[in-house]
């Protein structure tokens, strides 16, 4: 009887399933019927990382016959308004229409935080290179007030309070310089508990792009922040170093090279240098911050090439949404660049292996990762997904490749 | 070349998010032809991973619950599993959280296993034994008649879950154990509309003891005195039951391999191709648009993007998209919204001292204040902590450490954040959090921070394409949580071949929910297409 009449109680409450209802249909009634179009928080991202930036070239400056700065400011026309706020050391990937779509490289900004805040512009210095495709025609055909489009600010080349040390080496080689054209003057600005030594290694003294820049921010912030330049070829300048940068360079103008966050940018021959002149001090491994500068040199020479394959070239069956295509792929170059070669053109972004904004789907066929520049998360090493920017073809293959949202 | 994605599907889904990764697999299993439509490039949504230098961080993952062992697989393992044939490498989280409350000198290890998890809590709280085992009781009661209502399909009316109770109940009377039938049916009943706290008052706990059980909040993202009891007791449940577990190859690795088996079923993702628009006509869905000018013509759509999302932008024409599911989707409040720091440690766990699993730390337990707290653009009072090595112990290199440190803010907080100064915010929040782990748990880590990253509720908004950047779907007050958006689930089917899955779906949020509300919604679908058929 008692458990009879437990039943009945629990079994009357049940109308509270009905009061539920009536009263999440009381909400509603009283909920205003306009569409919630608005979000503040996703304008704020798209503030932060817009989708696109509209670029007009307002100036150019040429700091040596090989290197052009070139200022860019908001194509109002174009949608875009406002630059992005980015951190110093991070890059723009720079587009270049072609016949199928566009193409694209990184480039470090230039230019400090403050500049893009306060006066409205990015600079990206940019070194014209043989042979270069992407550079000659921007050395050919971007003017003043020519319009261009550009994606980012992206890049983890920053310094981070949390993670780094407050004293900074920044080691760079010619025009790796870019970078820190912008971290320089916005820590001695903005982190006031920093300092910086920078060590800039170049061919030829005149290869020294932003020198009267640092010489002058020499002056201004004294002990904060003391400029190296190191020239490969001798030099009668008393003000320059002769050589290369070498450990005991290094150590000379450092003092010490514990306690210090060492930044290092330059083309792939200084990081194998450095590698070695570097290996005695036993840095950790957080002290040292590289920022990935693209291409491999030659990647039949890296140690686990099967160098039998050099100088083939594989057919590789690309898949795009409904389409497929067959295209050359020859052993000493990227998928990407065969890819952009035969006019398809992926999503790309760092072009070193590590961002991902390549990644495609590997269905047959094997490829050649340069060792330390596999940025794939580990699930997808095991589905055969590969980022084409650092993958070179070792066999016919077939890929599906994505379009860009 | 001409880009199309051709006509020739039965279901296209929306978003490669966990739901609609768990629907489009269910429903290529079944031999539907089902194209699955992401604007990312990658699958998961909130599932996924990231690399930094030699460190491959968990975006998003805590734990899942519903997994369980292999020999006591729970609903999450036998769905991947039997139904779905994907088989995932977990790993067993070793405790449910280590407790410190800084202002209540509180440092407590609570394990899994409700035996267990009591006798923990009796030698922290003595004498709270009877009370506490009451009240998982309770807790337990209701997971049961909610496992038996499940069996009811994704949206049964009000008198069937009457019935069904009073069948649990007259199936003990017809020779099972009675009074426990009656309790179960009487405990769901009984609770059914409450909140946490109103229920967890009526169960004389000491204080002490209160604290302890409540850190799960956290995951559900409201604060104890709005939360419905329903979906709390269920949660509390299944973790205490049968464990946590994280996959060892981070979300990623749960999420890439559903979306192999469906690739492997034949089924398509397209990647990189944001549907734009859902054309509607006569109340009926007739087909979708993307970014990339594809116009595909399909009956049935399966959105893992929000309703916010669908029925404000979404639905073409929008004088499709009903005034009633406007004002649903307004009535409705955007759940919490996360910042995360990520951490890559050179040293191991051992070496810097780091113990534990999962460290929930906070001034105390009283989760207004926390959830108040949220609501300020401050370092956060209340942090979840986990060091992935302790489940996953070679998660990283030799010699390092995973750790990554979880806050919530609440929907609006990050509006007001000048552009500008969104990095020396997110800086100055980051240091904060890591200075409050040092200071909870004695063991200094900035030291030997090796990669840091740091994600804002402007990076979940972004990347999940989250309204709000909410990474918890809607608050889960009594009124909206899972048995009133089921048994209103009939009533709110605005468009016909539209069915919503994910985290804003009908079970809610979490991992599990997500991935099991993707099962429902190809049920759903699937029932739909024969009928068509």
């Amino acid at each position: 009887m008692k458990r009879l009449l437990a039943l009945t109680r629990a079994l009357s409450s049940a109308r509270d399933a009905f009061r539920l209802l009536a009263y999440r249909k009381e909400r509603i009634d009283h909920a205003p019927g306009t569409p919630a179009a608005f979000d503040p928080l996703q304008q704020l991202a798209r503030r932060l990382h817009p989708p696109v930036l509209g670029l007009r070239i307002d100036r150019i400056t040429e700091e040596t016959p090989s290197v052009r700065t070139f200022r860019l400011v908001p194509d109002t026309r174009s949608g875009t308004l406002e630059l992005a706020p980015f951190r110093a050391g991070q890059y723009l990937s720079l587009r270049l229409p072609v016949e199928t779509g566009w193409i694209s490289r990184p480039y470090s900004i230039s230019s400090t935080p403050r500049e893009a805040l306060e006066q409205g512009f990015y600079e990206v210095t940019i070194q014209r290179r043989d042979g270069g495709f992407f550079t000659r025609h921007v050395f050919d055909t971007w003017q003043t007030d020519t319009c261009i489009k550009a994606t980012g600010p992206h890049g983890l080349f920053y310094h981070d309070p949390l993670r780094d040390a407050p004293n900074l080496v920044a080691l760079a080689g010619g025009v790796g310089i870019t970078p820190f054209r912008s971290i320089v003057p916005d820590l001695l600005e903005n982190a006031l508990d920093t300092s910086v030594i920078l060590i800039h290694g170049v061919d030829r003294v005149e290869d020294a792009v932003f020198r009267t820049t640092f010489e002058a921010l020499e002056g201004q912030y004294g002990e904060r922040f003391r400029y190296h330049l190191v020239c490969r070829e001798p030099t009668s300048d008393p003000n320059v170093h002769a050589g290369l940068l070498s450990r005991d360079l290094i150590e000379r103008l450092t003092g010490a090279v514990t306690d210090r966050s060492f930044f290092v940018c330059g083309p792939p021959g200084l990081y194998r240098y450095l590698e070695e002149q570097m290996a005695d001090w036993n840095l950790p491994r957080r002290r040292v911050r590289i920022e990935s500068f693209g291409a491999v040199e030659d990647v039949t020479a890296l140690a686990g090439y099967p160098v039998e394959k050099a100088g083939e070239t594989f057919t590789m069956r690309v898949h795009v949404a409904d389409a497929t295509e067959e295209v050359p792929a020859a052993a000493d170059e990227t998928l990407l660049s065969a890819l952009e070669r035969a006019g398809l053109t992926p999503p790309s972004g760092c072009r070193s292996g590590t961002c991902g904004a390549c990644d495609a789907l590997l269905l047959a066929g094997e490829v050649f990762i340069p060792p330390g520049q596999d940025g794939r998360r580990m699930a997808f090493r095991e589905t055969g997904h590969v980022h084409p920017c650092m993958s070179y073809p070792l066999s016919d293959l077939e890929l599906r490749i994505y379009r860009r949202a | 070349m001409a880009w199309s994605l051709g006509d020739d599907y039965d279901v296209v889904v929306i978003g490669a998010g966990l739901g609609g990764l768990a629907a489009a697999a269910t429903l290529t299993t079944a031999g539907a032809r089902v194209l699955v439509l992401e604007q990312h490039n990658v699958p998961g949504g909130f599932a996924t991973s990231f690399v930094r230098g030699r460190f491959e961080f968990e975006a998003s993952l805590h734990e899942l619950s519903g997994v369980g062992p292999a020999a006591q697989p729970g609903a999450v393992r036998r769905f991947l599993e039997d139904e779905l044939g994907v088989h995932v490498d977990w790993c067993a989280v070793p405790e449910a959280y280590r407790l410190i409350l800084t202002d209540k000198g509180v440092d407590a290890r609570l394990p899994f296993g409700v035996e267990a998890f009591i006798d923990a809590v009796e030698r922290a709280v003595p004498g709270s034994r009877l009370s506490v085992t009451r009240y998982i009781e309770l807790c337990r009661d209701v997971a049961h008649a909610l496992r038996v209502l499940a069996t009811l399909g994704p949206s049964p009316s009000p008198g069937e879950v009457v019935k069904r109770m009073q069948r649990l109940a007259r199936g003990g009377a017809r020779g099972g154990d009675v009074t426990l039938a009656l309790r179960r049916a009487g405990a769901f009943l009984r609770t059914l509309g409450r909140t946490v706290d109103d229920v967890t008052s009526e169960m004389a706990l000491p204080p002490g003891a209160v604290d302890l059980l409540y850190p799960y909040w956290c995951y559900l993202g409201i604060p104890t005195s709005r939360l419905d009891f329903i979906i709390w007791a269920g949660m509390l449940v299944e973790y205490l039951e049968l464990g946590a577990y994280v996959p060892r190859l981070r979300s990623q690795g749960l999420s890439e391999a559903i979306a192999e088996r469906i690739r492997a079923r034949g089924g398509r993702i397209e990647f990189g191709t944001r549907v734009e628009r859902i054309l509607v006509r006569d109340g009926h869905v007739e087909g979708v648009e993307t970014s990339a000018g594809d116009r595909i013509r399909v009956g049935q759509v399966i959105s893992n993007a929000t309703p916010t999302t669908v029925y404000a932008t979404l639905i073409q024409p929008p004088s499709a998209s009903p005034d009633r599911a406007r004002r649903l989707v307004n009535a409705r409040r955007a759940g919490a919204s996360a910042f995360a720091v990520y951490l890559g440690l050179d040293a191991s766990p051992d070496e810097l001292g780091i113990e534990d699993y999962g460290y929930m730390i906070a001034p105390h337990m009283n989760t207004d204040l926390l959830y108040a707290s949220a609501g300020r653009l401050e370092v956060p009072e209340a942090q979840a902590t986990i060091c992935l090595n302790r489940a996953v112990p070679d998660c990283s290199p030799p010699g390092t450490t995973i750790l990554s440190i979880t806050a919530l803010f609440k929907p609006g907080v990050w509006d007001q954040v000048a552009p500008a100064d969104h990095v020396r915010v997110k800086n100055r929040l980051a240091a904060g959090l890591v200075r409050n782990f040092e200071q909870a748990t004695g063991v200094s880590i900035q030291p030997h921070i090796e990669e840091v990253e740091v994600a804002t509720p402007v990076t979940f908004a972004r990347y999940a394409a989250a309204p709000r950047g909410s990474i918890y779907g809607y608050e889960l007050d009594p009124w909206d949580s899972v048995i009133p958006r089921a048994l209103a689930a009939p009533g709110e089917q605005f468009v016909r071949g539209l069915t919503f899955a994910g985290g804003h779906a009908a079970l809610a949020h979490g991992f599990s929910s997500a991935l099991l509300s993707g099962r429902e919604a190809a049920r759903s679908v699937m029932r739909r297409l024969e009928v068509t058929a």
